[in-house]
Order: C-alpha cells, then structure tokens, then sequence
C-alpha cells in the first residue's frame, strides 16, 4: 500500500470534536473527546487498512512517533482497531497480525512506541512470537510491556522466563520471576527458590509467591525456615505461607501443607495475625 | 493446634465481644447506646474503631465521612489514623501521612480502610489491606478487571474480613415493597424462560468521561510518585488529565462513565432482579471502535442471562437508541395460577447489613465482595464488548468467555511488577 494511500486511510480515523452548543446540540460534550464518530466512514478505512496485509499493517508502525499523541494518535487508533478486527477474525488471522506487530516491536528505535506495540502484541499475538519476544526482557525499558505480553501469550512463555531469569536484573527480574509463579511453572521451582536469599526484599518476596503459587513440595522447608521479617515483608511471606499451604492442600500433598499451616500457627503470633492463625487453621481444617 | 490467646483485649476482641452481646440479646430488644438519638452517650473509646484513608483525592473525603455516619448510626465512632495518597510525596511522614499504602497497612493500630484510588488500584488495595487484617470500604468500580474482582472474593473469604462496595442503592431497594416482590419473583426460579427486559437509558456520563487522545505529554507534578500511580498498569509518559478525577477518561484505571457511575445501577439493580449469584451469558454493544488510550463513545450495550432476561445499558449520547426488544417488567401475572400460590407462600429475604453493621457482628455485609464483583461484571462485560466489537458469550461459572481468546485477555489482565493478583 503507497504511503499516500495509508495517510488517508489512517486521516479517517476519528478526530477529537470541538464541540458547541446549537440547537441540534444543545448540551455539548467536552471540547477534544472523539464524539462524532462516523462509524461506518471508519470501519470502511479500517476494512481497507486490513485488506492492505502485512505492508499496510508495516505502514502504519512506521507512523508510531515516540511519546507525541498529538502526532500519531489515529495511526495508533487504528493499530488497536485492526487488533480487534483480527481477534474476531478467527486464531489464524489474529495471530498473523500479532506476528506482524511483533515483527515491528523487535526493530531497533525508541522503547515507547514499541511498548504500544506489546500491548497490542499482548492481545492477540500466539506462541510462535514467544522467542522474539523473550529477547526484549533483557532490554530494561521493554521488559515490562514484554513480560506482559509473554503472560497473555502463555504457551511458549515460561520457557523465555526461565531463559531470561539468570541474566535480568532488577525490576525486570523481580517480573520474570511473578510471571513463572503466575504460569504455575513447576519447572522453575528450582531456579528460583535461592532468590529466598536476595538481598533485594521486592526479589525475596517474589520468590516466595511465586514458589507458593507453584505448590511446590519441594520449598516447604527453605519457606518455613525463612526469617519472619517484619511489617509488609512478613506480611507478604505470611500470605504466601498460607497460599502454599493452600495449593499443597489441592494438590493432596496434606502432610506437607499441614506442616507449613503449623508454622504459619505457631509464628504469627502478634495480635495483629489472629487473621493468619485463623487461616492457618481453617486451611487444616479443610479437607 | 492451641487457640488460646491470654493477652490483653485488643480492639478487635472488644469488637467481636459487642457482636457477641449483639447476638445474645432477642433480636426485638436493642440496647440503648444502639439507639443513637440526643439521649445517647457518645461513644466510649472502646466503641470506637480506627480507619484510615487511601486515595484522599475526589470522592475520599466523601467516602470516609460515609463510613463514619455508618457507625455513628451504632453509636460507634471511628477515629482516623492515617491517610495515603500518591501525591503526598515531600509530606509523608509515614506515621499519619503516607504515599505507599503497603506502610499504612503495616500499622497494627488500624481497624477499618477506606479505599478511594482510582478503580486500577481498587482490587489489589482491597486484598492487601484484608491480608493485613483490615476490613474494607472500598469506591465504586469495585474492580477494573473481573480476575480482579474475583481475587478480592477470595481474599476476603480466606482471611475472614468485611468488604462492602462503596454504593448502597441496593439498600433502599431492598426495603421497596415493589423491588421485594421483583427479588422475589426473580430468585424463585418459577420464571423461566424470563421475558423480562430491563433498560438503562442515559445517566451514564459517556461524554462526559471520554478522554482527549492528543494531550501533549509533559512531566509529573513533583509532589506525585506517578510509577506508584500507575502501579499495575504499564508506565506511560504523563500526561495531566491521567492524574486526578479524569483518570475515568482512560482504559489503564477505569472505564469511562459506563465504569465510574455504572456500579451505582447495577447494584440495587442486581438485588433487584435477583442475580447477585450469576452474570450475563451473551453480551453485544453497539459503538464505533475505541481508541487505545481514551474511552469513548458507544451507543448502547445488551446483557442477556441464561434465563432470557435482558438488560440494556442504553446511553443516549451516541448513535441511534436500543431498539431490538421493548422494555418489560417481569410480572407475578406472567406466572401460571398453580406458580402464583407457591410464590405467595415465599418469605421476604432478610434485611441488608450495613459495613458498620457487619464489622461489629462479623457477617457480611449487604454490598459484600461476591455480590459487588457480580455487580461489577456487568460493567467489565460491556466495556470489553464495547471495545471488541462483536456479540461475546461468557460463562458465569468459569468467568471466561467461549470461543474468544482475545475477549480472555482482557478478563485477567497481566500486573506490572511488582504487583501481581
């Protein structure tokens, strides 16, 4: 599609109203909103944006400008529409697109606007992108958006996650390791159980829920053995204490979690923790 | 395990002892100090709960003052400790002033939170503070997403806590004697297939709370932590109208009019109709496609339950107006003459417990944390049709969507760290 073309298409995109008061308006809406909308002026363009394939959906990556809205708004609105198109469109169509999307994500330039493009990525993207994707952890400015869209992806995932934990570093770090606790990744336990030992706490307690999360047996006793800590961190150990007991519970490891419902019991013992004792013993309790 | 505990009485004990007087007096005979009124004694210390407050911007003072009449109604006070906002950055002394709430809750002195962030923060607010110990009233939206909502369900089941939503329409229908016999009707299962349609027309600030997508970016005021801000949402360049009460203006922390007003109706509306326990299975809007950033315009929203009954979220400020089906009550007359006697025989529900209310007895409150996340779905449903753009069906058990990968992703979507569900 001649660029020409993909500007005009993209000028039909909504633009921000002034409104004003008339008689077929009388209560006008706020000045910069997008209200008069011509739906079927707009899904026209769109239907030609997509019928354009790859070149136009390249196109239109090329008009992102890194953090001007007032430059590249319609080009970005129509980005996301197309992205809802296509997941409407059946899994093929939708992955393809994300693909693509993908595709301009990992090209060198500026982080903000290849951060819209994960979040884009995020929503409609499947496994076969998970590689290129898993590279972008390692870049500190796109780790997030990348680790987001990794989570949404989810097939294909928690082998970029389990890749990347050795070399990310901070924040990006504290992320890899929330997200292979959140896919449940058994396969990780082992790698992320010496993070107990951080000396950075946001790390400390991300290996902690993640490990909770997981149900893994396997970290009952470095869990239990944990210092208490104090204040948010022990709170947030004491939660998952209680959420590994839970998960051992489900999983019919019993001796296990009575184990750590026990200790749970016998170690939040501040009056502020009748609420963990009590979760402690109603996690015993249930069968 | 022993269960003994011989310290001294902490506050919470002598609020579990009044709910243990509470429960062993006749439910006609209410004691004085319950009355209120001129005569009655201010309350002692020992009837009075602390709170604090988290998002002290827009509705905060509001919200808190709500939650302090509610127990002046026993009287009971509630004295106010602390509050926390992301803007209080050069003033927080992190003793009564706070800009992370994570400090506030480490406080042991605290009975009660009032929750009036915007919606992005509600759900994981709500679930760290009843991980603290804390009972919660919380603003409306209850939740951005429904995996949010359902995961404040579960935390306030786990660890025991009161969570009411910060709107109480359903407790002046809950003592209409029309809405009764609608509840009524609706929960006795004798209606079905349910001819009911029910329309919401306008009332839902759609322009009002549409965002402006070409605002110029520009550097966060010096007073604001805007990573702590932004949270679990992605961390985007500032631009002004994110921060404060247009913050309705963008899909990162809410959704719009539909989001920020739209819990007030479906509340009382839910009780009403009987589908505190359920959420629509089809789901269909109407509205041109939304842009990333800004919510926009739609012209109206029709939720269908797995009974055939209707509602419509109509919004009369775009397009032309909802037209598929009239509006109509269910009526006792729809039901057969056998079904009507065996409706008359069904007993009025009991009556809706206050947040006050429920804190002292340690029951659940009337806008508890499952009904108010039913609620709220209703709203999450029609902002993701709104913005998707085609007819969904949703499984109400499951809280997913059939057949609709991207439509699931938006039901749970990812935090950034290190925040997480």
């Amino acid at each position: 599609m001649d660029s020409a073309k993909l500007k005009d298409l993209v000028g039909r995109m909504p633009s921000p109203a002034d409104e004003k008061e008339t008689p077929e308006n009388p209560k006008p809406g706020p000045a910069g909103i997008l209200s008069n909308v011509d739906k079927p002026a707009v899904d026209a363009a769109l239907a030609e944006l997509e019928a354009g394939g790859p070149d136009a959906v390249a196109g239109l990556c090329g008009l992102l400008v890194e953090a001007k809205p007032e430059a590249d708004s319609k080009a970005r609105h129509a980005i996301h529409a197309l992205v809802h198109r296509a997941g409407g469109a059946g899994d093929a169509k939708r992955q393809a697109l994300g693909a693509a999307l993908a595709e301009a994500a990992a090209k060198d330039g500026p982080a903000e606007p290849r951060a819209f493009l994960l979040r884009q990525v995020e929503l409609c993207a499947g496994k076969d992108v998970a590689p290129a994707i898993g590279k972008l952890l390692a870049d500190e400015k796109l780790a997030a958006a990348a680790t987001s869209a990794l989570l949404n992806i989810r097939e294909g995932a928690a082998e970029q996650f389990r890749a990347a934990l050795p070399t990310v570093k901070g924040r990006a770090r504290v992320g890899v390791v929330q997200a292979l606790g959140t896919l449940r990744d058994a396969a990780a336990a082992e790698a992320i159980r010496p993070l107990l030992a951080e000396a950075d706490a946001d790390t400390r307690t991300a290996a902690a829920w993640a490990l909770a999360n997981i149900g893994d047996a396997g970290s009952v006793d470095a869990m239990v053995k944990l210092p208490a800590g104090e204040g948010a961190e022990r709170r947030a150990l004491s939660v998952a204490l209680v959420l590994l007991g839970d998960r051992l519970t489900a999983a019919g490891r019993a001796a296990e979690a009575r184990r750590v419902y026990e200790h749970v019991f016998l170690t939040r013992t501040g009056e502020h923790e009748a609420h963990f004792r009590a979760a402690a013993e109603t996690g015993r309790a249930a069968k | 395990m022993p269960t003994t505990d011989r310290r001294r009485p902490s506050r919470r004990a002598v609020l579990k002892s009044a709910a243990a007087a509470a429960a062993a007096i006749p439910f006609h005979i209410v004691p004085r100090h319950c009355l209120g009124g001129p005569d009655a004694p201010a309350p002692p210390p020992s009837e009075t709960v602390t709170g604090a407050l988290i998002g002290v911007g827009g509705r905060g003072p509001g919200t808190f003052s709500g939650m302090v009449d509610q127990f002046k109604k026993l009287n009971m006070g509630v004295k106010k400790v602390a509050e926390c906002d992301v803007k209080y950055v050069g003033r927080a002394d992190d003793k009564t002033l706070y800009t992370d709430f994570r400090r506030l809750l480490d406080r042991d002195d605290l009975d009660v939170v009032a929750i009036a962030t915007p919606p992005h923060w509600h759900g994981l607010i709500s679930i760290a503070a009843a991980q603290a110990g804390k009972d919660v009233l919380c603003e409306k939206p209850m939740t951005r997403t429904i995996a949010e909502g359902r995961a404040v369900v579960n935390a306030f089941k786990r660890y025991n806590r009161v969570y009411q939503v910060g709107t109480f329409g359903r407790f002046s229908v809950s003592r209409d004697k029309g809405k009764i016999e609608t509840h009524k009707l609706m929960r006795s299962g004798l209606l079905t297939p349910n001819p009911g349609v029910h329309v919401k027309a306008g009332g839902l600030k759609v322009k009002e709370w549409s965002g402006r997508p070409n605002v110029r970016i520009e550097n966060p005021p010096k007073n604001l932590d805007w990573d702590l801000y932004c949270g679990p949402r992605p961390l985007k360049p500032f631009v002004g109208p994110r921060f404060g009460q247009t913050h309705r203006q963008y899909w990162d922390y809410d959704g719009g009019g539909l989001s920020d007003m739209g819990q007030h109706f479906t509340d009382p509306f839910q009780w009403t109709y009987g589908k505190d326990d359920t959420s629509p299975v089809r789901v269909e809007a109407h509205a041109p496609p939304q842009h990333p950033e800004v919510t926009g315009m739609w012209a109206w929203v029709e939720l269908t339950y797995a009974d055939g009954f209707t509602l419509v979220l109509d919004s009369r400020e775009w397009g032309e107006p909802y037209d598929r089906k009239p509006a109509r009550e269910p009526k006792v007359g729809d039901l057969s003459e056998a079904d009507q006697k065996k409706f008359k025989a069904i007993k009025d529900p009991a009556p809706l417990l206050t947040f006050a209310e429920a804190v002292v007895q340690r029951k659940e409150a009337g806008g508890n944390a499952e009904v108010s996340h039913r609620a709220c779905t209703i709203l999450n449903l029609a902002t993701i049709a709104i913005r998707l753009g085609r007819p969904l069906t949703y499984d109400p058990v499951a809280e997913r969507f059939e057949n609709d990968e991207e439509a699931n992703r938006l039901v749970d979507q990812p935090m950034r760290a290190p925040w997480h569900l």
